[in-house]
């Protein structure tokens, strides 16, 4: 009797184990992640600001507003500002440099604005890049390409937690800035000396991959994206779905030059 | 590879990607949880949806020292499931002609379908705590230390009620005839 318990016990395992159990549907492969990145942004700007005392992330921008603004009404703070604006990696300022364009992300109202502003520190990298080249003091390589990697993810995660009307030209944006700063890249790694060349290659990679996502996200195809005739809408389009309609060819810019609708031109310099 | 529980203490400082990792880790074994236990496909994807949202919502408030983050996700599941079930206990009737419209008549899919749902049938005879044992253990793929922190029990009491759960689940299935 008990032996005979046992073997149903078995069987029913021996069935449980054998059963094909289906994997999550494609549709919430693909967008389930953005929807609720976008969705949880939403919530918890609706929620109101004491929900920052939950989240650590808040909880040091709450920190870091006073401080700054304290650090700021010292007089050598200001002067500490200037001086770090051209500082390149290696040099004792660059930290402070840094340390200001952090805390200017905490001053920012909305997360498309800190988006924007990430952008713009991934232009400043490059920037770097240019002074970093020139005959000089030792360059810290390392730093600077692993601050180029945190503006460019920061860039493109908050984008992702955009909702799809805000984000749409901001996302046209980043790619023109990506597809610039790869085309930079390119024609620097080819005259780079040879110390520098892994980082750089990293950075074209880096900046490649995400160039190439992007495109991907808008509904871009093909090496030349929007800016040539590789530029193919995507499968997805009109295809109902809000979530899939991020294409720049979804009409939303219609008559407006491509390279109007970007970042540039919104935040020129 | 990061743990998930390292992953949680990243989302929580504000690094999407790390929720991103996460996603990916549990989207199966969420779906399929929502997948055995509920009778309509649409659901458990709403469902697992709505568990990840609220899990970003709430990764402040994880305590790795209390529970294992896969424990702590799968309790939000479980509460989200019992809710739900609750709520659609008075449609239950209207629904039952639209219930799991299965595959495409393709004969194969459509004779995996058919043992799915003589399954799912078979599980909706335990007792809800064993049911929620099997479902985590053998279709979520978790271990006994994660299903007992999920439901608030012992690695000692799972493991009673998984052998239980098994035996009945037999004596469920020879009532109905499976044939393997």
């Amino acid at each position: 009797m008990f032996e005979r318990t046992r073997e149903k016990a078995r069987r029913a395992e021996e069935i449980l184990r054998g059963i094909q159990s289906p994997p999550a549907p494609q549709n919430l492969r693909e967008f389930g992640l953005q929807r609720i990145t976008a969705r949880a942004s939403r919530a918890s700007g609706e929620k109101g600001e004491r929900r920052y005392l939950r989240h650590p992330a808040r909880m040091r921008r709450v920190v870091a507003v006073p401080l700054l603004a304290l650090l700021l009404l010292t007089g050598g703070t200001s002067g500490l500002y200037a001086a770090s604006a051209n500082a390149l990696p290696g040099s004792a300022l660059y930290g402070s440099k840094i340390f200001f364009e952090r805390a200017r992300l905490a001053f920012t109202a909305s997360p498309s604005s800190d988006a924007v502003l990430e952008m713009k520190y991934c232009e400043r990298r490059v920037e770097e890049l240019r002074g970093m080249l020139e005959p000089g003091d030792s360059r810290d390589w390392e730093r600077w390409l692993r601050e180029y990697r945190r503006n460019l993810s920061r860039a493109e995660l908050l984008l992702e937690t955009l909702p799809e009307s805000e984000s749409r030209d901001l996302f046209l944006g980043f790619e023109s800035t990506l597809s610039e700063q790869a085309e930079f890249l390119e024609e620097v790694l080819a005259g780079a000396p040879e110390a520098s060349r892994p980082i750089l290659e990293e950075a074209y990679a880096e900046c490649h991959g995400r160039m190439m996502r992007v495109r991907m996200r808008c509904g871009m195809e093909g090496e030349n994206g929007c800016h040539g005739e590789g530029r193919q809408p995507s499968g997805d389009e009109g295809s109902g779905d809000p979530q899939r309609q991020g294409s720049p060819g979804g009409g939303g810019g219609a008559g407006i030059p491509y390279r109007l609708q970007g970042i540039r031109v919104l935040f020129p310099g | 590879m990061e743990s998930l529980e390292e992953l949680a203490r990243r989302t929580a400082d504000g690094d999407l990607e790390a929720f991103g990792a996460i996603y990916r880790a549990l989207l199966d074994p969420l779906y399929r949880y929502f997948f055995w236990n509920l009778a309509l496909r649409e659901e458990a994807e709403d469902l697992t949806e709505e568990v990840f949202t609220r899990c970003l919502a709430h990764i402040g408030d994880y305590d790795p020292r209390k529970a294992p983050f896969r424990a702590w996700v799968f309790r939000i599941a479980r509460n989200m499931l019992v809710d739900h079930l609750r709520k659609s206990a008075r449609r239950e009737r209207k629904d039952a002609a639209r219930r799991d419209p299965g595959q495409p008549p393709v004969a194969e899919a459509l004779e995996e379908e058919e043992r799915r749902r003589a399954v799912r049938e078979a599980l909706r005879e335990l007792p809800a705590t064993q049911r929620q044992v099997v479902i985590m253990k053998y279709f979520s793929g978790m271990s006994n230390v994660e299903v007992a922190a999920a439901l608030g029990k012992s690695e000692g009491a799972v493991n009673a009620i998984q052998h239980r759960a098994l035996r009945k689940l037999g004596d469920i299935l020879e009532r109905r005839g499976w044939r393997e």
